[in-house]
């Protein structure tokens, strides 16, 4: 039989009538395929219009959006939202302090994940029991008090940018995957190393981790996008807000509601509205991860998958 | 990597049992642990409620002054009667601004306040001219601990349980935690107002105070109320809706003397959502934000101890929805509701629903019953940013409803908002030094000082005694205010609201209607006033600490009942499923308090 659409037939049964005909636009469309399109479409819609509404509300005046909270299309554009908070001197604050966080942090994370899971892999006196303390923190923990305590009284860094890098070094489960991953190599690699002469830590770093690159970028994702959503220990250790990180001002502006404005006096007002300046503060610290992400996305979606246990 | 060697079988089996063994092992050291630490933190008894002195007489400050004009707050009495009063007290200071001798070292003060980011800052994020004044003729710094109103009481607590709190704690102790103030006291981690009878203005305003005299515990004052500005209203809260009166004009039913009976106000609120000014059935009649609903739209006359405990009416107390007239009340709600006074989505209803529907022009009245002046006048300019064509003055009004009770429904309010702790570890020079500094803002000038500027600069005093502002003018006319950031900080010493009256942007119609306002809340012939019960607001009791006024859920229950079916037996059922959970609550409150 003649191929169509490029399908060679073979043995077996045909293929439906719908799939020989292909997408929508051909001639006698099909309607499954179409109501698929259109269902997801308007799924994307109502997925996608809250943010657009963000959007619109960030550019709209505070009259416009009182007489219509429900915007569809830009009504009187303006900039005064995003000239408040740009003009905010806790955004320039914020954002020095998230991106420090976010490099040292992601490099510290990523690196004692990796050496972590390593050393997990090889057969330490007591890995079990090192491995079974590790897990247990996933499920009980000291509470919230003793936490503090232990941060702000015992190795005193409270008040300081370092509470929220140092210690969050490890995400068990990055570090489950990490390990399950690297159990995956062959274990042939590491021993020729050995053989030439090289210690544990030029394998891991010269043979094994060249390997792990697909895993490295997906940990390395996962620990960028958590700090730089970092907020919970700013609220809680920080004293000076010259250490917030830029969720923590978005977070309280957020729950102020109109606090940002509410307590300046009235007659001192720019004419912004805080629901405005809550949608720029939003786009603008959401506006980074937005750009990087279409180019990240297959790591996300490959992380999932990697290092699952095999058989 | 790949492991090597051992049979599939023979290395699960010995795997399983070893995993198996060190499950058993860390579970019996948890349990372990956990005993020991129930152990560790049980016992030590019942911890009984700490007992408060009993209160001096209060003694009017007016009647040692001869100095003082009529009319003023008791700040401006207390500084007349400082004059008269003991000479062994650091003198509260109208002086030079250059630190005297007793203010040779500098002390820097933390200090936990919201807005800490703005908190005495310019719009450069320089100090503010206002705040370094202060600093200059103290010799003091503030360093600001940020807080937020959704984590100020846990922060606290935090702070408090592992000693890491500022010198000075915003403590803002609502009624149901009292008894955590109580017990911070007795844990010692308070330091006390020791002396400050010393201080003439702190004794002055603590003589005349009502329940902020419950932070004086054992003898000491272990935390110092925020005063309200209340000279004018006497505490009474003023629970005057605003609405559209324009909308009321074209109804035929507007009043002009700011009263309506509880008939008048009902076909009213109906009129105009049958009219739809707003159009296309947009018009809501009434919006409620939490506690506004069941208690200042009416229903609150018909039970107004519905959110919180009160007279049983045999000399003992119980929990309100448990009064027979709360089921009356919320019958009346449902009523509103079903006639379509109350917005329909009010079960969904945010903070921000009521002034953006008002000033879009969708909704009829906002209940506001912390009415200030200033507050007043926002309402009339948030609604000119929004409609810049409009004229407020001819749209908007104020107004009391009578309730079905015939009488204007008014609660006493506290006499104060918020308090400030001294943390205990803070030394006796640096608390010293605070009282002097509280002393002042607590003083006539330092009043001013707080509402209008720095004395001499941004206002003085005129020939009759009075204060007139000396404040800036925009090229449209309107006035600079000297200060963009106090209120963080100099709210938690006193607030200053009515001097919004004498501040030179206050449009002189907003005086004249908040005066015309204050005058009927003060008539005891048109009103009702619900007075606070001291002994039953700041009462300590286990149980009743830890269960509270349950506020939030009659909140949501009510919110519910709206959409019920059968409103009467849901909230009967409810109530009755919170019996058991508030009796404790009520018995423990009856054994203390019943005569």
């Amino acid at each position: 039989m003649a191929a169509t659409n490029g399908y060679t037939q073979a043995a077996g049964p045909k293929p439906s009538r719908a799939f020989r005909r292909g997408a929508v636009g051909r001639k006698g469309a099909d309607i499954p395929m179409i109501a698929m399109v259109v269902f997801l479409s308007a799924w994307a819609l109502i997925i996608l219009f809250p943010f657009y509404n963000a959007v619109l509300i960030s550019f709209a005046p505070q009259r416009v959006y009182i007489r219509t909270p429900l915007l569809v299309y830009p009504i009187e554009p303006t900039l005064d939202a995003y000239r408040f908070v740009f003009k905010w001197p806790s955004l320039a604050t914020g954002l020095r302090n998230t991106s420090f966080i976010l490099v040292v942090g992601t490099t510290y994370n990523v690196l004692l994940t990796a050496l972590t899971a390593y050393a997990l892999t090889k057969p330490i006196p007591g890995r079990k029991f090192f491995r079974l303390m590790i897990l247990f923190t996933m499920f009980f923990g000291g509470g919230l008090f003793p936490y503090y305590l232990f941060i702000n009284s015992t190795i005193h860094l409270g008040n300081t940018i370092w509470a929220m890098i140092l210690p969050t070094g490890i995400s068990i489960m990055d570090l489950l995957i990490m390990q399950s991953y690297y159990e995956t190599l062959p274990e042939e690699i590491a021993e020729s190393a050995r053989i030439d002469g090289a210690g544990e830590l030029k394998t891991l770093f010269r043979i094994v981790l060249p390997m792990c690159k697909p895993m490295l970028a997906t940990i390395t994702l996962y620990c960028a996008v958590a700090r730089w959503n970092e907020w919970w220990y700013g609220m809680l250790f920080e004293r000076s807000t010259d250490n917030y990180p830029m969720m923590l001002f978005l977070r309280n502006m957020l729950a102020e509601t109109r606090a940002v404005t509410a307590n300046i006096p009235i007659s001192q007002r720019e004419l912004v509205f805080s629901k405005g300046i809550q949608m720029a503060a939003i786009i603008v610290t959401m506006a980074p991860i937005v750009c990087v992400y279409p180019f990240l996305q297959k790591y996300f979606v490959k992380g999932i998958t990697l290092g699952g246990v095999k058989g | 990597m790949k492991k090597q060697g051992k049979t599939a079988a023979g290395a699960g089996m010995g795997r399983l049992g070893g995993i198996c063994s060190a499950a058993r092992l860390m579970a019996m050291c948890l349990s372990a642990a956990l005993l020991l630490g129930i152990a560790a933190c049980g016992g030590g008894g019942n911890q009984a409620a700490a007992t408060t002195t009993a209160a001096p007489p209060a003694t009017s400050a007016a009647d040692e002054t001869t100095a003082a004009p009529a009319g003023d707050a008791a700040a401006d009495e207390t500084t007349a009667s400082a004059d008269a009063a003991t000479t062994a007290a650091p003198a509260a200071t109208d002086a030079a601004t250059e630190p005297a001798g007793e203010f040779a070292e500098h002390i820097k003060f933390t200090m936990s306040v919201i807005d800490a980011e703005k908190a005495g800052l310019d719009a450069d994020g320089n100090i503010e001219p206002h705040l370094q004044w202060l600093y200059d003729k103290f010799n003091i710094e503030f360093e600001f601990y940020p807080l937020t109103w959704d984590n100020y009481i846990d922060q606290t607590r935090l702070w408090l349980a592992s000693n890491d709190a500022p010198d000075l704690i915003m403590f803002d102790v609502a009624a149901v935690r009292y008894s955590e103030f109580v017990q911070s006291v007795n844990d010692g981690l308070l330091k006390p107002y020791t002396n400050y009878e010393q201080y003439p203005n702190l004794k002055a305003k603590m003589d005349i105070a009502s329940t902020g005299r419950q932070f004086i515990v054992n003898g000491e004052l272990y935390a110092w109320p925020a005063f309200l500005d209340s000279s004018a209203n006497k505490f009474r809260m003023m629970t005057a809706p605003y609405y559209r009166k324009d909308w009321a004009q074209a109804a035929g039913l507007y009043q002009a003397d700011h009263i309506y009976t509880w008939d008048e106000w009902y076909t009213l609120v109906k009129t105009v959502v049958e009219q739809d000014p707003a159009g296309n059935g947009q018009t809501i009649g009434l919006i409620g934000i939490d506690w506004s609903l069941p208690k200042y739209w009416g229903p609150g006359s018909i039970s107004p101890y519905i959110l919180q405990y009160g007279p049983d009416g045999a000399g003992g107390y119980t929990w309100g929805p448990l009064l027979p007239e709360s089921l009356d009340a919320i019958k009346l709600i449902k009523q509103m509701y079903d006639d379509g006074l109350i917005w329909s989505d009010q079960v969904m209803v945010k903070a921000e629903d009521t002034e953006n529907n008002f000033d879009g022009g969708r909704l009829f009245a906002v209940s506001s019953p912390s009415t200030s002046p200033g507050g007043m006048r926002d309402v009339f300019k948030r609604f000119k940013e929004t409609n810049p064509e409009s004229n407020p003055e001819e749209l908007i009004d104020f107004a009391y409803f009578e309730g079905p009770d015939g009488k204007i429904l008014s609660y006493e309010t506290n006499d104060h908002w918020s308090q400030e702790a001294m943390n205990a570890n803070l030394s006796d020079e640096a608390a010293e030094r605070w009282k002097t500094v509280l002393d002042y803002l607590v003083s006539d000038e330092g009043y001013y000082y707080i509402a209008l500027g720095i004395p001499g600069v941004d206002w003085h005093y005129d020939a009759s005694g009075e204060p007139v502002a000396d404040w800036a003018q925009n090229e449209d006319g309107t006035y600079k205010a000297p200060m963009l950031n106090a209120w963080p900080w100099a709210r938690l010493a006193a607030s200053a609201d009515n001097a919004d009256l004498i501040k030179p942007n206050m449009p002189e119609h907003v005086r004249k209607l908040y005066g015309e306002l204050v005058d009927i809340v003060l008539d005891d012939s048109k009103v009702r006033q619900i007075p606070v019960d001291v002994d039953l607001a700041f009462f300590t009791g286990e149980a009743f600490g830890s269960v509270g006024t349950l506020e939030a859920d009659i909140y949501q229950e009510v919110a519910g009942l709206l959409i019920s079916n059968d409103a009467e037996g849901d909230w009967n059922r409810w109530v009755e499923s919170k019996r058991p959970v508030v009796q404790p609550a009520i018995d423990e409150i009856n054994a203390a308090l019943k005569k």
